[in-house]
């Protein structure tokens, strides 16, 4: 399996000094992967249990550079969802 | 012969599972017949009525029997608990009759992942156990969607009851006031759902399709599965199109919802399967068109109908149609397996003949997965136990 989409790669490489959202799938001990993430330059959101891995924040060059490490399963951006009324999402506060 | 009298809800609701000894019953006589002159067999409390030939009471099973045999007899219905019903979806997926057979939801656990909720709204009181906020705003619900589903879920007003009205609420906020949050806090969500130990997760929001199940979030809704916990997922509002299910709908373990009329025609906007590694998604349909649930103070989500109550369609309202009958489903029978649970649901749902990648297994029912069996027809148009229903009393027999 690869690390990450093509398509969301090619992204990053488009424009390096953006910042965004990951979500990086781990493999062994979380505790001091995310010590390497900060070390790496990015901003750890939050870590999860019930599958191992990391929110995170950083540059997409930093992203890119993730791929590298033997510890990281993979890498994804941490996309957006939405409730799913029909046609009020935006109408909804007042 | 004399069983032709019973209608067929009675005789199931006799048949039933764990089905009481004793029941309440309508009994309808010949006009000829005067009331006063028949044996009544010991039933208790009988009440007559003037305006047609009739008589309320309770009755073991065996005294129905024997009322059925009596000549003067017309037709036995069950007297079931009546209520106005959230909007006409709950009687139409035949909750009613779940409740009827003595099962609510009561304190059955369930999260509802989402805007948050209102927790001055009066059709929650007393029933709300958590609430967790993943978005820095508060835990309020400051857009209305979750408060809106949680109603369909275990809403208790007088006015409008969603499916589990006795269900215990766990609300965690993880999409923001404008109705959009980060897979990340919908995960953050569901830990924390997991960590309280509900037993149904209710998810009515998703990403843009197509997906194979493998993302983060879908990842994660598997995981909780595998700890025992049913999930409800929304198929997304981005069909008709094909492959349109967006995570986390393509899940593989969760049970995903697409949305019909109360009339049993799909929403064009449910999305559709298949998902990018070819499995068939949505699992079922629900009703999740024009659906009246609570609104939640100050906000305007959907088209209002009063203060407390707004209506609104996707399948945002379809999935806690789903959610809602799992607690039901899980009071009566606690040992079920989220998996059992998904299978019971889809193979006892309503094939509505169109395209597996449009309707899954079909329109899923209430009270056709308590009982476990294939979809019959109900035997009136619209579901006993709403108000509604009574008019059937009034006909002539059959």
């Amino acid at each position: 399996m690869d690390k990450i989409e093509q398509a969301f790669q090619t992204k990053l490489q488009k424009r390096p000094e953006d910042i965004v959202r990951l979500i990086v799938r781990i493999e062994g001990d979380i505790a001091q992967a995310t010590v390497r993430l900060t070390e790496l330059g990015a901003t750890v959101l939050r870590s999860f249990t019930l599958i191992k891995a990391v929110a995170v924040s950083c540059s997409a060059q930093t992203a890119l550079a993730l791929l590298q490490e033997p510890w990281v399963r993979a890498v994804e951006e941490d996309r957006q969802v939405f409730t799913q009324p029909q046609g009020t999402r935006d109408s909804a506060s007042k | 012969m004399s069983n032709i009298k019973i209608t067929p809800a009675l005789a199931e609701a006799m048949s039933a599972p764990g089905a009481p000894h004793e029941h309440r019953v309508i009994i309808r006589y010949k006009r000829e017949v005067s009331l006063a002159s028949r044996p009544l067999a010991g039933v208790i409390s009988p009440q007559h009525f003037s305006l047609i030939p009739a008589a309320a009471m309770r009755a073991s099973t065996e005294q129905i029997h024997e009322l059925a045999a009596d000549p003067a007899v017309e037709r036995i219905w069950p007297d079931l608990p009546v209520h106005i019903c959230l909007d006409a979806s709950v009687p139409h997926i035949r909750a009613p009759q779940v409740w009827a057979a003595g099962f609510t939801g009561r304190g059955v656990p369930v999260a509802i992942v989402d805007t948050g909720i209102d927790p001055g709204h009066p059709d929650f009181a007393g029933r709300i156990a958590a609430m967790q906020d993943f978005t820095g705003e508060g835990a309020r619900d400051n857009h209305g969607h979750g408060t809106h589903v949680a109603g369909i879920i275990a809403g208790a007003g007088n006015k409008y009851k969603g499916v589990a009205p006795e269900a215990r609420i766990y609300a965690a906020k993880v999409l923001h006031g404008d109705g959009a949050g980060y897979m990340s806090e919908v995960m953050a969500g569901l830990e924390w759902a997991v960590q309280q130990n509900v037993k149904v997760i209710n998810l009515s929001l998703g990403g843009v399709g197509p997906c194979d199940g493998s993302d983060a979030l879908s990842t994660t809704c598997d995981a909780v599965v595998d700890r025992g916990i049913m999930v409800c997922v929304a198929a997304g509002n981005y069909g008709p199109g094909a492959s349109t299910v967006g995570p986390p709908g393509c899940a593989r373990k969760v049970l995903t919802v697409g949305a019909c009329s109360n009339q049993d025609a799909i929403a064009s906007f449910s999305a559709r399967g298949p998902t990018s590694d070819g499995r068939v998604k949505p699992d079922l349909l629900m009703p999740g068109v024009e659906v009246v649930s609570c609104r939640a103070q100050d906000t305007s989500m959907g088209t209002p109908v009063d203060a407390l109550y707004t209506r609104a369609s996707g399948t945002s309202m379809a999935t806690p149609h789903a959610t809602g009958t799992a607690a039901l489903l899980l009071e009566a029978f606690p040992a079920l397996t989220p998996l059992q649970l998904k299978e019971r649901f889809m193979n006892t749902a309503k094939d509505l003949g169109i395209d597996a990648n449009a309707q899954g297994k079909g329109r899923a029912d209430a009270y056709q997965a308590y009982l476990g069996t294939p979809f019959t027809p109900p035997p009136t148009p619209v579901g006993p136990g709403c108000l509604v229903s009574i008019l059937h009393l009034f006909m002539p027999s059959r």
